[in-house]
């Protein structure tokens, strides 16, 4: 349990986080003390790490025993099934990274490397009940499948930045990343599966495209494509007050190849149809397969280039800065993805001292619905910052109705 | 079954759980699953009456689409092999030589005037280069063992024919008169030659014949001349002058001799061999398929022998049976010819018999330079033998024979699967079907038919007017080659008890047949043939119309299951449906029963339902398809034994519909029915 618990840490620690761009880091609160909009003129490396997943309606618990690899019986599925809506969302974002920045003249610059994982998805109810109730329930009926909408990759990438005050209250930075694309999923579907009342056929209506990349699951990090990005940031003081804006991931994924399925229309399926069922020769050996269902339906398969954009997000902060001890940031989030909806976001900071600053963030919005966050920075000899934050209190008190899972953690130092 | 599907979505849930932790810990999620209820076709299938009768060959269709059955099962067949039999007696001869020929050859001795003249003690008064100045007359002078080396010719010899000739060459300046000759062997003194000349004249000469036949000569001769000189003028006197008196042998042949032979022809013999064992059998020709020709030779000779064997009257592309072979000087070798392909002429010598070949053996010496000893008793003993004969193809007069088919019993598949149950049909044919591929005629006489069904015990005798009644069979014709054929017909028609026969479901039919060729025996045909692979062969034809009246008529089929189909094990329990789309006339109930490797039942699914009838219009045809969904449900121990199941056994009942009323089956009528998986699936 220990050594779980350690590889657990480890893994969020070795992994995440973007750079500066990202929202409502707590490093940034050291980085850029009181009115600051360049901070200190030193160099820097910054090793960070940002795991976030939420869901409208999946459960932590549930999320939880997928994770632990448990049978999902009916009491871990009901747990799902009580806060399924209409439409439902889930979202994962994780990365890590290190980055160095130095400043000459009066420009930053900085050059960072990392990965990163993306998953997000929008779904019906029918779809959820369709996977884990199984077709029966709906004999005789249609299952949406309307508004089905899938997009996850994985991609390292190399990334090189600037910024630069252009007037004394306002301050510029772009980064730019060149990406190497692993996995790569792509799903649309509008249409509505239709299960016969005694099984003699299913037949789906509507329209899909799904493509994901052929990819080696034995492999870590396979080279399926090449991509690139662009962050956009400025942050401007008004009074003694920041404002951030930030328009990120800009870019786009070009995959070499993917598993193409195309249909528009209405397809049926009545199982796989054999000429002599009664020949000597003939027994029953061949399982049907997804590929072979889906062929003998005529939905149409075959290997073709896939290119996905980058989940582009717009994101305004605004810090106040007060000399008391509490300071306060609200930011707006909205982002491009399956499902996600805008994110508004609250959070205080409080002085314990000179070293330690404690967070409380409550977020409303992306794939979840209200989230809460704590963190705290500890600065150690002035050089070296570390920050945790972690929304992981309602998963304690009330892991069967409440969703998402966040850890983030920086370590940051300066020379 | 779903394993792939279920996978795809299971590994979304798995890249999702994967991405959870990135990229540090690795977690093993074959764990991860959960349970849905499914309910998804997985065969899709249609059955015809001919996908059921499995054989297209069986199902002939009538321009009203109405479908008969038609079964053939061979009964019996008579081939060559069971007709006629090449046997041929081993030919074994012994040849004594037929002739031992010498060369013709010669040897000259002499006698010169000195010696001559000495043998007369006249030296002392005719001198050598005197000259004599008036006429003599001096005699007899005798002249005594003159060696005649005739070595050169032989050593010796048993003569059976032959000439000496002996020519006396006067090389003297005097007359020779009355000159009395005799030779005889040196060693045995037997003479050979004794003989008086009246008078050799100076410088001339004068031959004589004497035979030899029968006489025993040797090579070394001695030779006794009395003669007397004569001169009517003056000579001068030469002492080399010589009476050279030369013997050639002509044309001798020994019985035995010592001697260096010449090159000849010591054999040539000429036989014939008469196949055995065909009894009335009178072939004139027959094509070799396959079979060895054996000769193993001894000699008794002191030389090499080469010997020719040939049979003049098997050719294979046009050229006889020959070989050349050498056996060594008293020795024997064997030798082994292959004699497939060989077109025997069994006309013998005069082409005027049968079951007769010629054959013929050479023996031959060659000149070898040797003084060898041979006799007229040496021999060449040669036995000819044939081995493993069989003919492809055979001409004349086949003979008479009667043969016994059976009883035997052949199994007839057509209701192989049925169980239980009651199948009438509205008319049925039955008949034998003859089919003679040989050159010959014949009669054959059914004796018993019986048709049973092995399962229930029933049978029945078939009776009827062709029992017991020769019926003639007409010969297959040459050019262009035809069959004899006829058909022997067993139906209700002709006054039999067809229906009764087919009424037991039969699965088996003994029969006891007897065929007889050439009834009337032998009546001059000589071209009567019989090939190999053309057969005298027979078949029991069975032809159903299906209009039938079935009564819970069960078949059983058993199907093998692949371990390879059910791998995934994933289904725990639901039902099992089948949906049918039935268009035939015909209830039908289903039960299948899992069975293990050891075809041992494990387990029963039945359904709680039949699959209806189709509906039939006014003129008792198929109006619409009946829809059924039998459901077999299926626990989880029953889910456990399909998978482990090696066989399904399927078992269906019909009942024909309206009942009490025959229905016709017609080609158009099909079946569909998908199978459905309605089962708690674990993914």
């Amino acid at each position: 349990m220990l050594r779980q618990l350690l590889l657990f840490v480890c893994g969020i620690v070795l992994c995440s986080v973007s750079l500066f761009a990202q929202q409502g880091s707590l490093a940034d609160a050291w980085l850029y003390p009181d009115s600051s909009l360049e901070g200190g003129k030193e160099r820097r490396i910054l090793f960070q790490g940002d795991f976030i997943q939420n869901a409208s309606s999946l459960p932590n618990y549930f999320i939880g025993q997928v994770y632990q690899a448990s049978f999902l019986d009916d009491e871990i599925k009901n747990t799902a099934f009580n806060r399924l809506r209409a439409n439902n969302r889930l979202g994962l974002d994780a990365q890590a990274s290190l980055a160095f920045s130095w400043q000459s003249k009066d420009i930053r610059y900085s050059l960072a490397a990392g990965h990163r994982e993306f998953f997000a998805m929008s779904y019906t109810d029918d779809v959820f009940r369709l996977i884990f109730e199984g077709n029966s329930r709906f004999a005789g009926q249609k299952a949406s499948l309307d508004k089905v909408n899938v997009r996850s990759f994985n991609y390292q990438f190399f990334q090189v930045g600037a910024e630069k005050n252009i007037r004394d209250t306002w301050r510029l930075g772009a980064q730019a990343r060149i990406l190497r694309a692993g996995r790569g999923i792509r799903m649309q579907s509008a249409g509505s599966l239709f299960t016969e009342a005694n099984g003699e056929y299913l037949e789906y209506n509507g329209s899909l495209k799904l493509q994901h990349t052929i990819n080696d699951t034995s492999k870590t990090l396979e080279h399926q494509g090449t991509g690139f990005a662009l962050d956009l940031y400025s942050r401007m003081r008004i009074g003694k007050n920041i404002l951030e804006l930030t328009l990120g991931d800009l870019g786009a994924l070009f995959y070499n190849t993917a598993k193409t399925y195309e249909a528009d229309g209405t397809y049926r399926y009545e199982g796989i149809v054999i000429t002599d069922i009664i020949s000597p020769e003939a027994t029953i050996s061949t399982a049907p397969t997804a590929d072979s269902i889906i062929a003998r339906s005529g939905v149409s398969l075959q290997n073709k280039k896939l290119s996905m954009r980058l989940p582009v997000f717009l994101q305004a902060g605004y810090r106040i800065v007060s000399t008391g001890k509490l300071n306060h940031y609200v930011s707006l989030r909205y982002m491009l993805g399956p499902g996600y909806l805008p994110q508004l976001q609250y959070r205080n900071l409080y002085r314990l001292g000179k070293a330690v600053q404690l967070a409380n963030t409550i977020s409303i919005g992306g794939f979840g619905r209200l989230d809460h966050e704590i963190g705290a920075l500890v600065q150690i000899r002035k050089k070296y910052v570390f920050t945790l934050q972690t929304q992981a209190l309602e998963y304690l008190i009330a892991p069967r109705i409440t969703s998402g899972h966040a850890l983030r953690a920086a370590l940051v130092a300066t020379f | 079954m779903f394993k792939p599907l279920g996978m795809k979505i299971k590994s979304i849930l798995i890249v999702l759980s994967a991405v959870l932790l990135l990229v540090a810990c690795r977690k093993n999620f074959d764990n991860l699953g959960w349970d849905s209820k499914v309910v998804a076709p997985i065969i899709k299938t249609s059955l015809t009456l001919e996908n059921i009768l499995r054989d297209t060959t069986k199902v002939k269709i009538a321009a009203d689409k109405s479908i008969t059955i038609v079964n053939r099962d061979s009964i019996a067949g008579i081939s060559l092999d069971t007709l006629v039999a090449l046997n041929t007696p081993a030919f074994e001869q012994t040849r004594k030589l037929d002739q031992i020929v010498l060369d013709e050859r010669s040897q000259t001795s002499s006698v010169s005037f000195q010696q001559l003249l000495q043998s007369a003690g006249l030296t002392t008064l005719i001198t050598d280069g005197s000259t004599v100045p008036f006429p003599i007359t001096y005699g007899p002078i005798p002249v005594s063992n003159v060696a005649i080396d005739i070595s050169n010719i032989f050593t010796s010899a048993d003569i059976k024919t032959g000439t000496l000739e002996l020519t006396i060459n006067n090389g003297l300046p005097l007359d020779l008169t009355n000159v009395n000759l005799t030779l005889r062997n040196s060693g045995n003194s037997a003479i050979i030659v004794q003989r008086t000349i009246a008078s050799v004249p100076k410088n001339t000469s004068t031959s004589i014949s004497e035979s030899l036949a029968g006489k025993q000569v040797e090579g070394n001769l001695l030779g006794n001349i009395n003669l007397n000189i004569s001169s009517s003028s003056s000579f001068v006197v030469d002492y080399s002058d010589q009476v050279q008196i030369t013997i050639r042998v002509t044309g001798v042949k020994v019985n035995s001799a010592t001697a260096v032979f010449p090159a000849q022809e010591v054999v040539n013999n000429t036989d014939v061999v008469v196949l055995e064992g065909l009894d009335d059998i009178r072939l004139t020709h027959a094509t070799i398929k396959s079979g060895d020709v054996v000769a193993e030779a001894i000699s008794t000779i002191n030389d090499s022998l080469f010997f020719d064997y040939l049979i003049p009257g098997a050719k294979k592309n046009g050229v006889a049976f020959s070989t050349k072979e050498a056996v060594p000087p008293n020795g024997n070798k064997t030798y082994r010819y292959d004699f497939s392909g060989y077109e025997l002429d069994l006309t013998g010598l005069s082409q005027d018999t049968f079951n007769t070949f010629v054959n013929q053996l050479i023996g031959n010496m060659k000149y070898s330079g040797n003084l060898i000893s041979l006799s007229l008793t040496d021999s060449l003993r040669m036995r000819i033998s044939t081995q493993n004969l069989t003919p492809s193809f055979v001409r004349g007069y086949l003979g008479r024979d009667t043969i016994s088919l059976g009883p035997e019993t052949v199994r007839m598949d057509l209701f192989r699967n049925i169980q239980n149950g009651t199948l009438n049909f509205e008319e049925a044919d039955l008949r034998i079907s003859i089919e003679n591929g040989m050159g010959l005629p014949a009669a054959v006489k059914i004796n018993q038919v019986r048709a049973s069904n092995t399962r229930t015990g029933a049978s029945a005798l078939l009776t009827g007017p062709v029992i017991g009644v020769d019926q003639m069979i007409p010969a297959a014709v040459e050019i262009p080659y035809t069959t004899g054929n006829a058909e022997i017909v067993l139906n209700t028609a002709s006054g039999h008890n067809t229906q009764d026969l087919l009424n037991v479901l039969p699965d088996e039919f003994t029969y006891q047949v007897t065929v007889v060729t050439n009834p009337a025996g032998f009546t001059g045909n000589m071209n009567q043939f019989a090939f190999t692979d053309k057969a005298f062969k027979a078949s029991l034809d069975v032809s159903i119309p299906l209009s039938i009246l079935a009564n819970q008529l069960t078949l059983m089929d058993t199907v093998a299951l692949s371990a390879s189909g059910f791998k995934n094990r994933n289904a725990s329990s639901g039902s099992i449906k089948v949906a049918t789309y039935n268009g035939f006339p015909l209830d039908a109930s289903v039960e299948m029963y899992l069975m293990d490797a050891n075809q041992f039942i494990t387990d029963t699914l039945s359904a709680n339902s039949s699959a209806s009838a189709a509906s039939l219009d006014a003129a008792m045809k198929v109006k619409e398809r009946a829809h059924s969904v039998l459901e077999f449900p299926t626990d989880e121990a029953a889910m456990q034994h399909l998978y482990n199941a090696a066989y399904v056994a399927f078992k269906v009942s019909f009942t024909t519909k309206p009942q009490a009323q025959f229905l016709k089956i017609y080609s158009t009528y099909s079946i569909d029915f998908q199978i459905i998986g309605d089962l708690q699936y674990r993914f």
